[in-house]
């Protein structure tokens, strides 16, 4: 638990899975989950950048978030979704692997993750359990339920990478 | 009416004054280049009687008499008694100068000009013409603006009523009228309908108006007024009687009344009747459509004879133009762009042979045809942007006695609105630097050898996905001793530093390079260029310099277009479409066998009738299913031209198509992409990416070297 955590809050958070992971992502970023449809690839961008997409006129970026947050690429099927995330006003599409749910997670609950030498969280902001209502998720689900890392969504923004790259 | 809505109304009408001024400036430019032809002197007349018909409504005093002063002189002109000869239209540029900042004042840009002297001017113009009595100078006291704001009905009287002013129509009967008899006072009857009252209208407020011309009401008409439980408070019942001096033109009572609801009843009329004829009451509008009778001892003929002229130019302004939100347009375009997909899925969808039966195809041609129009909607003529230049050249010509011929091309280039009025300060800063520290002095000039009177170029074009829009002078170029030093100086760059010629021109764009302190000690340029370039940068862009001393200096702003119409052909590249802008393409081969030679694994070249071009293929540059070369016989060649490197060839699968397409901007989310100047959505609602021509040319000239040199010290 932090040390004088602010008021705690209910925050609303969409959970779906990656490389077997549950990751959690701010309702509030959210803009809309589409199926997953094969993006325009674009040249000379890092691997990671998956391509364009047309998101009602416009020209959105779609990411692999598997390969963003360090993890092997996903490998696309049916139930493989887009999440377009509102990144400081302008919209972007995450590749996951799979949808899960919606959940309330009160801040309090929220650790930060724990500093690993030579591991890259730092687009985790905060890891929480939650205890799925879910019985199919593909995980197991037991009495101590799952950890979801949550994402910091502005660390997400693809500018910020490629400035810290120049 | 809230103030809101107020200043909405108000805002609208700052634009058209902007528009008007355009069109006048361009009127009195070709007047002043010998251009007079009826038309020309006509538009420019009623842009000025639209800005003075607006600064009246919203109480611009000084505009209004202003624009009232010139609008009298241009009404001459039109009527020939002023000739419309180079020599007035270059004083009228002068007075329209004039016009231009009381326009600026009026929004609140600028300070009031002085205007004294081309009020004077104008004046001697009319005198000149063979009047005995400036109108100017009574109107200077005498007209004031209706405060019709408080009526409510403003912006849409301003451009139509407006014309019926007999003012425009055959001053000269009515002022000769006037003139007879002026020591008449005019008596004048007033009932507001229930219309006007309904649209708001405060009679006091019209009343009060007619009192600062010095009218004084004599009567209060009650007849009308029923019993108080008959009494419909909604309506007006009253009417009322004033009187005002003789010396108050017909025109200016006129311009009282213009705001009031159609069907309000008004008559004015002399009070003496020594000429009994004219004192009759001469209904001007038979049909009664406007409802508004005026009694005029103005010649009925004339006046009838003015009516329909002004019907005619009231349904011209009318035609003109709707003003609407930029934001409104997007959404518009987006959606049309989602309509046109949804066509094409339906069409994907039916079966071929049901086509017909739902007119599948009559709804596709109607999807493009309004997508064609909503696309052409959000482009505008750089021309808008250009209009100002003309007269900061006349005016630095003035005030540095240099001549400076200005040369315009590509007006016509089609820019986003945004753009244009994004680039407005920028380019008034280039021009200003070139002429005032590219140019020399006439005298310099001539014992340097050049034509005495200086040139500057001010062009724009449509590359791919950006706007080249150039700033060039035969000046002196840049002085780059004295930049190295001032740089230096200010601790831009190291003593030591060793910066080529390019490097050197670009110091002049680095942030405090140039202050107010060193743009006297600079030979060269300095004033605002960081300014400039920050505004370039902020829409986008970069500005590049190139400077030959002693020849002449440009500046290039290369901006992004956010969304501009491209020409393209549509391409297949390993199962890909790309774009490639039909203005770089020259032609396009299917190579025979042999045609396509190796130099070496690498690099390849085309016989193109006895000339080797270089071929480049789009695939390797992109890294695309290198392991599955074709042959070049199964490829199309397209030959494409870049300003950089000359003709290259590029190698692509198959030409798809040919069309317009919305270019959409790729940096959003991602850095500038090499090789790419943004993307499309084509009619099936994929993308397809639009190769930026140069970058290519240039990486494929450059092979594997340093594939994009970097402009401008800051990057």
């Amino acid at each position: 638990m932090t040390q004088e955590a602010p008021a705690a809050q209910d925050l609303k958070f969409v959970t779906f899975s990656l490389s077997g992971q549950m990751f959690g992502i701010a309702m509030t970023a959210l803009v809309e989950i589409r199926e997953w449809e094969e993006p325009t690839p674009l040249p000379g961008v890092p691997s990671y950048v998956r391509g364009v997409t047309n998101l009602r006129g416009n020209v959105v970026p779609v990411v692999g978030l598997a390969e963003r947050l360090g993890w092997p690429p996903s490998v696309t099927h049916a139930r493989s979704c887009i999440l377009v995330v509102n990144l400081d006003g302008k919209q972007a599409g995450f590749l996951v692997d799979e949808m899960n749910d919606i959940v309330s997670i009160s801040t309090a609950d929220v650790q930060p993750p724990p500093a690993l030498d030579g591991a890259d969280t730092s687009m985790i902001y905060g890891l929480v359990r939650v205890f799925d209502r879910n019985s199919d998720t593909g995980t197991k689900t037991d009495d101590r339920g799952v950890m979801v890392s949550l994402i910091d969504v502005a660390a997400l923004s693809l500018t910020r990478d490629l400035d810290a790259a120049a | 009416m809230s103030n809101n809505e107020l200043d909405e109304i108000q805002a609208i009408f700052f634009e058209e004054c902007t528009e008007g001024l355009a069109t006048a400036e361009a009127g009195l430019s070709a007047m002043a280049s010998g251009d007079a032809s009826q038309d020309v002197i006509a538009g420019v007349f009623r842009a000025v009687h639209s800005i003075k018909g607006g600064a009246g409504a919203f109480g611009h005093d000084a505009l209004l008499a202003f624009s009232h002063a010139f609008e009298n002189v241009l009404d001459k002109v039109r009527a020939g008694d002023i000739p419309a000869n180079a020599e007035i239209g270059q004083r009228l540029l002068a007075a329209f100068d004039v016009l231009a900042d009381h326009v600026n004042a009026a929004i609140g840009r600028c300070d009031m000009p002085d205007d004294h002297q081309a009020r004077t001017m104008l004046d001697s113009l009319l005198e000149a013409a063979g009047r005995d009595a400036p109108i100017a100078e009574a109107d200077r006291t005498a007209a004031v603006a209706p405060e019709a704001d408080d009526f409510g009905f403003v912006p849409v009287v301003a451009t139509s009523l407006d014309f019926d002013t007999p003012d425009g129509a055959d001053p000269d009967a009515a002022a000769l009228a006037d003139r007879e008899a002026d020591d008449r006072p005019w008596i004048i009857t007033f009932s507001p309908s229930r219309a006007a009252m309904a649209n708001g209208a405060e009679p006091l407020l019209l009343i009060r108006e007619l009192e600062r011309m010095g009218a004084s009401v004599v009567a209060a008409d009650a007849d009308t007024l029923p019993p108080l439980r008959e009494l419909d408070p909604e309506q007006s019942y009253i009417g009322w009687t004033l009187t005002i001096s003789g010396a108050v033109d017909q025109s200016e009572i006129e311009e009282c009344f213009d705001f009031v609801a159609p069907d309000s009843r008004v008559e004015y009329r002399r009070n003496v009747p020594e000429t009994p004829d004219r004192s009759d009451a001469v209904e001007a509008d038979p049909a009664g459509s406007t409802g508004l009778h005026l009694v005029s001892d103005a010649d009925p003929a004339a006046r009838t004879g003015g009516t329909s002229t002004a019907d005619i130019k009231a349904a011209e302004t009318a035609s003109q133009t709707i003003r609407i939100d930029v934001t409104r347009l997007d959404m518009l375009l987006n959606l049309v762009g989602e309509l046109v997909i949804r066509n094409s899925i339906l069409t994907d969808r039916l079966p071929p042979e049901e086509h017909e039966k739902v007119e599948l195809p009559q709804l596709g041609r109607l999807t493009r045809e309004i997508q064609d129009n909503v696309m052409s909607l959000r482009a505008q003529p750089i021309r808008q942007a250009f209009s100002r230049v003309p007269r900061i050249v006349r005016e630095l010509c003035a005030t540095t006695e240099k001549q400076v011929n200005l040369e315009v091309q590509g007006e016509t280039t089609e820019v986003d609105k945004s753009v244009i009025e994004k680039i407005g300060e920028p380019l008034t800063h280039m021009i200003r630097n070139a002429i005032d520290h590219g140019l020399e002095s006439p005298d310099e000039r001539a014992a340097a050898g050049k034509n005495p009177i200086g040139t500057v170029r001010l062009s724009a074009e449509q590359k791919g996905a950006r706007i080249v829009i150039r700033v060039s002078d035969d000046g002196r170029g840049i002085d780059r001793e004295r930049v190295r030093q001032k740089a230096i100086e200010k601790g831009i760059i190291g003593a030591d530093a060793s910066l080529s010629d390019d490097e050197i021109d670009n110091l002049i764009c680095a942030p405090g390079f140039s202050t107010a302190e060193t743009i006297s000690n600079i030979s060269g340029r300095g004033v605002g260029m960081d300014v400039v370039r920050t505004n370039v940068e902020a829409l986008g862009g970069r500005i590049d310099i190139f400077s030959t001393p002693g020849q002449g200096t440009s500046f290039t702003m290369v901006l992004p277009l956010t969304l501009a119409i491209l020409d393209g052909m549509i391409v297949q590249l390993a199962g890909q479409r790309y774009v490639v802008p039909l203005s770089h393409v020259i032609e396009s081969i299917s190579p025979q066998p042999g045609q396509v030679k190796a130099l070496s694994p690498r690099s390849e070249v085309i016989d193109l009738r006895g000339n080797y071009v270089p071929v480049c293929r789009v695939s390797d540059l992109f890294g695309l299913h290198a392991n599955d070369r074709r042959s070049p016989e199964e490829s199309l060649v397209i030959i494409v031209e870049s300003e950089i490197a000359g003709c290259i060839g590029l190698m692509v699968d198959s030409i798809d198509d040919r069309r317009e397409l919305v270019v959409k901007s790729l940096d959003q989310h991602l850095y500038p992409i090499s090789g790419l100047s943004g993307a499309t959505i084509l009619g099936d609602g994929s993308i397809a990416l639009i190769l930026d021509i140069d970058a290519l040319v240039s990486s494929a000239q450059a092979a594997g070297g340093s594939k994009f040199t970097l402009k401008g010290v800051a990057a």
